[in-house]
């Protein structure tokens, strides 16, 4: 079996993954929050890291545009365009061995794009009755220096 | 003025009550927050909201009160949950039921992604064993409701969606509670499914929305029985994991008039093969220990290619051989249940086919003859042709199972 990702191990995975999103591809106006999400429909371990973060459309860019933008940049670092294989959601997925990240347009705002960062499903910890799964809001920590 | 609407009042008569109040009355009512008026179907989302917002603020107070006011973080820890941790994009929440020592303290609640009396399309999610308030269903980080929204959204982007968290039930208390082998709590909780879901409709501002009921597991079985026996109304059904749907015995009980029973069953869910009550499931629950009591299966499989539903696509990405995790990845980001609920409930469920989601139904099988036999010297001797079905064998061919998966599982 893989070996497991401790609480703070899982958070930075997704972490950092959103960290080099929003440096590479020099996002503006980025906001974002943290939670462990469980990796079935039970709420109960395994569970990953999530990293849900928003950013301000680039202006004069259609929000799909921008979105490609991101991606190619990525890829240029290295990263794999598309989801992981056998994984199909809707939006704009990029992915690397240890995260998923998948791109599309903010709740009812088509001036802000949202990326969602998704571990892997190493982290053992029971965090259904910690808290942990609500959410915390991490801005500092993705455009911090 | 009546402080309250008749003892009993439907939905309709709520609503007639309540347009019936003058203004100044209807204020009065929402800042004394009278608990039962947020729960009460007839009355607007928005001021349900207001409504069971200030009620659940009051039993944050009352940490003397050990029942409520667990349930009440656990509620508030779901609308946070559901708004989501980023301030930048947060998800429109709503309050829609609360009452937190409903079920012997397990509690009810119900919280709405997107304003339903507003919305073009809505999605009830029913969950299924184990789940309750107190448990921490609505914050518990599976994720279900967030993830068919923001799909949704991603898919068809400017749908008017919401998607409500029902957690409006007393469910059995997991699969080693006995009461989740009998379909009672299933019932019971069709009733009160059924008259919610009729509810948003009397609400509803507008044109008619599109509405799907969606259920997994044992909550699938609930909303079978909303349907069949309760008079629920809705558009479209998504069935996930089902272990049989009672008293629904194909999709046609389901009365939805031009509407679809939408299923999803992995090949791997040992749960969704317990339908049917024929040989196999009754042998597979033996095996699995009798997850659901000695008398397996709630019903008819849904899954079945003779139950008049549409199946799409399910599989747990790795997925090889029965497996209780498979019971359970119905809402992965990524997994094509997720891809194939969110064209269902933004009304797009004849899309499934171009993207490439239909699934075979499992079917039965059958007793085939030769159309013709060759005799030495004789030559071909033509047979009447014999196909069919062997009476009484559940349907346990399931095609989904040879598709190749792609990838390690989680």
């Amino acid at each position: 079996m893989t070996e497991p990702l401790s609480d703070e191990r899982a958070m930075a995975q997704v972490v950092e993954a959103a960290r080099q999103i929003v440096r590479t591809a020099r996002l503006n106006d980025v906001t974002g929050g943290f939670l462990f999400e469980s990796c079935n429909d039970q709420g109960a371990p395994p569970y990953r890291g999530r990293v849900d973060m928003s950013f301000a459309v680039s202006a004069g860019m259609e929000p799909e545009e921008h979105f490609k933008q991101i991606a190619t940049a990525m890829v240029r670092q290295g990263w794999t365009d598309g989801p992981p294989p056998g994984r199909r959601p809707f939006g704009l997925a990029v992915h690397t061995k240890t995260v998923m990240v998948v791109i599309g347009r903010a709740c009812g705002d088509n001036s802000r794009g949202s990326a969602q960062v998704c571990g892997e499903c190493r982290n053992l910890t029971d965090h259904r009755h910690d808290g942990m799964t609500v959410g915390n809001e991490i801005t500092d920590r993705l455009t911090g220096r | 003025m009546q402080p309250e609407p008749p003892p009993g009042a439907n939905a309709d008569e709520v609503n007639a009550w309540w347009n019936s109040l003058m203004r100044d009355e209807r204020d009065r009512l929402i800042a004394e927050h009278p608990p039962v008026l947020g729960n009460l179907n007839g009355i607007p989302a928005e001021l349900r909201d207001q409504i069971n917002t200030a009620v659940m603020n009051d039993d944050l107070t009352r940490a003397d009160d050990a029942a409520r006011y667990r349930n009440a973080v656990q509620v508030k820890q779901g609308l946070d949950h559901d708004r989501g941790s980023d301030p930048g994009n947060q998800r429109p929440v709503l309050l829609w039921a609360y009452d937190p020592l409903a079920f012997n303290g397990k509690g009810s609640a119900a919280i709405a992604i997107g304003d339903p009396d507003h919305a073009q399309d809505i999605a009830v999610i029913v969950p299924g064993a184990g789940s309750s308030v107190a448990s921490g269903w609505l914050a518990g980080g599976h994720n279900d409701a967030i993830n068919v929204y923001d799909q949704s959204m991603a898919a068809y982007p400017g749908d008017d969606l919401s998607v409500i968290a029902w957690m409006g039930y007393d469910t059995p208390d997991g699969f080693d509670d006995p009461r989740v082998a009998s379909p009672l709590m299933a019932r019971q909780g069709g009733v009160r499914l059924a008259q919610d879901v009729n509810g948003l409709w009397v609400t509803h501002d507008g044109s008619p929305p599109h509405v799907t009921v969606l259920g997994h597991s044992y909550g699938s079985s609930t909303v079978a029985d909303a349907f069949a026996a309760s008079g629920a109304t809705a558009n479209d059904v998504v069935s996930l994991g089902s272990p049989g749907t009672d008293l629904a015995h194909s999709a046609k009980d389901f009365h939805l008039d031009s509407g679809t029973v939408y299923v999803g069953s992995a090949s791997s869910d040992p749960i969704s093969w317990l339908g049917e009550g024929g040989g196999v499931s009754n042998e597979l629950n033996e095996i699995l220990g009798y997850p659901f009591g000695r008398y397996a299966g709630l019903g008819t499989d849904p899954a079945g290619d003779g139950f008049g539903s549409v199946r799409f696509k399910a599989e747990v990405p790795g997925g090889d051989g029965l497996s209780f995790r498979d019971h359970s990845h119905y809402f992965d980001l990524g997994g094509e249940a997720l891809r194939s609920m969110a064209h269902i409930v933004t009304g797009h469920g004849a899309a499934l086919a171009q993207d490439d989601l239909l699934a075979q139904g499992r079917r039965q099988p059958h007793i085939t003859t030769p159309s013709e036999v060759k005799i030495p010297g004789l030559g071909p001797i033509h047979l009447p042709h014999i196909d069919t079905r062997i009476p009484g064998v559940p349907a346990y061919i399931d095609p989904e199972a040879e598709r190749p998966r792609e990838v390690e599982r989680d």
